[in-house]
């Protein structure tokens, strides 16, 4: 879902006159959505921008991402939709099995775990803080005024 | 030892369309319509080298920063706005469709914000622009996408005057 979204905003964006690069790790919804210029990563979900703590890879990932998208240049260098897919992969290709079940803890040799992906249940309109520290900061801040870097939420 | 290694998997590509469709029949749930946008898209060629452009950073992974109201995972349009000297360390996520362990772990994983400023450094972009945006992707109506997200988006990366916008879809 997040791909279809950031797929359609990509358009939007170039029709307002921004250029765009959008990386991607979800393929066939990106051609679907079709978005002017993407780089795709195929790098299990959670990990668009590299593994975790690996500064050196994230920095490589990252300028050969940009390097590719920039280098999406109609009419002499590809067409508007272009997906350019880039040299990296996983550690292993256990996790192509089923994407959508990717877990740390499955793989990191744990239990499989539930599912982390879409299963439409268990979401929420209200905020899901990741702590509660989060949860009481915000709201500390919120009672004096509402947050003004949220955009678009509902006033208070 | 880093799980990202350079070279091609020789397994094509994760397919999510194909992998949601099973997971939705399995759910008994009826398959999701994607959007298909099968005409040509809109373009807009870079005004500069790369190494001349201000960059903003936009990520779906749900970041938000420690203070900041944390994203609803039904369908929540509202739009974080992350300064991009924002401390790896502060930053916090809210999504239901992915695991979140290693971005919690390592932001920069959905959300780049240390590579872009060492890019920056290096000079391969220009500048990064003074604010990321960051959303909770996983909205399950395209309309809801185009007609709230959209707009306070393009609003604010205009008035940033970025060169580029570069998106992290998770």
């Amino acid at each position: 879902m997040c791909h279809q979204s950031v797929g359609l905003i990509a358009r939007h964006l170039e029709a307002a006159g921004l250029p765009t690069i959008g990386l991607t790790s979800a393929l066939s919804i990106t051609a679907a959505a079709n978005p002017p210029r993407s780089v795709l990563i195929d790098l299990p979900l959670g990990h668009t921008s590299g593994a975790p703590d690996d500064r050196v890879g994230q920095r490589q990932l990252l300028a050969d991402a940009l390097a590719a998208g920039y280098g999406i240049a109609p009419p002499s260098q590809g067409s508007p939709g272009t997906i350019v897919e880039l040299a990296y992969r996983w550690i292993d290709d256990d996790w192509k099995a089923n994407p959508l079940s990717w877990t740390r803890a499955s793989q990191d040799g744990g239990s499989s775990g539930t599912s982390a992906g879409d299963t439409r249940t268990g979401r929420s309109l209200e905020p899901v803080y990741q702590t509660a520290d989060d949860e009481a900061l915000a709201a500390k801040r919120s009672s004096d005024e509402h947050c003004l870097t949220c955009l678009g939420l509902p006033a208070v | 030892m880093s799980e990202l290694l350079a070279g091609r998997s020789p397994l094509s590509p994760a397919d999510y369309i194909e992998a949601t469709r099973s997971l939705y029949s399995s759910l008994g749930y009826d398959p999701y319509r994607w959007a298909e946008r099968p005409d040509t898209p809109p373009f807009t060629p870079f005004a500069k080298p790369l190494s001349d452009c201000k960059v903003a950073l936009v990520g779906s992974g749900g970041v938000y920063r420690a203070g900041q109201i944390a994203f609803g995972t039904r369908d929540d349009t509202s739009i974080r706005v992350i300064p991009s000297d924002t401390q790896v360390t502060e930053l916090r996520t809210a999504h239901f469709a992915y695991d979140q362990h290693d971005a919690r772990r390592d932001p920069n994983v959905v959300f780049p914000l240390t590579p872009l400023a060492e890019l920056s450094a290096a000079g391969v972009i220009g500048t990064v622009a003074a604010n990321a945006y960051a959303f909770m992707g996983g909205i399950y109506s395209t309309r809801r996408v185009e007609q709230e997200v959209v707009p306070l988006l393009t609003e604010q990366l205009l008035a940033d005057e970025v060169d580029l916008v570069l998106l992290v879809p998770v």
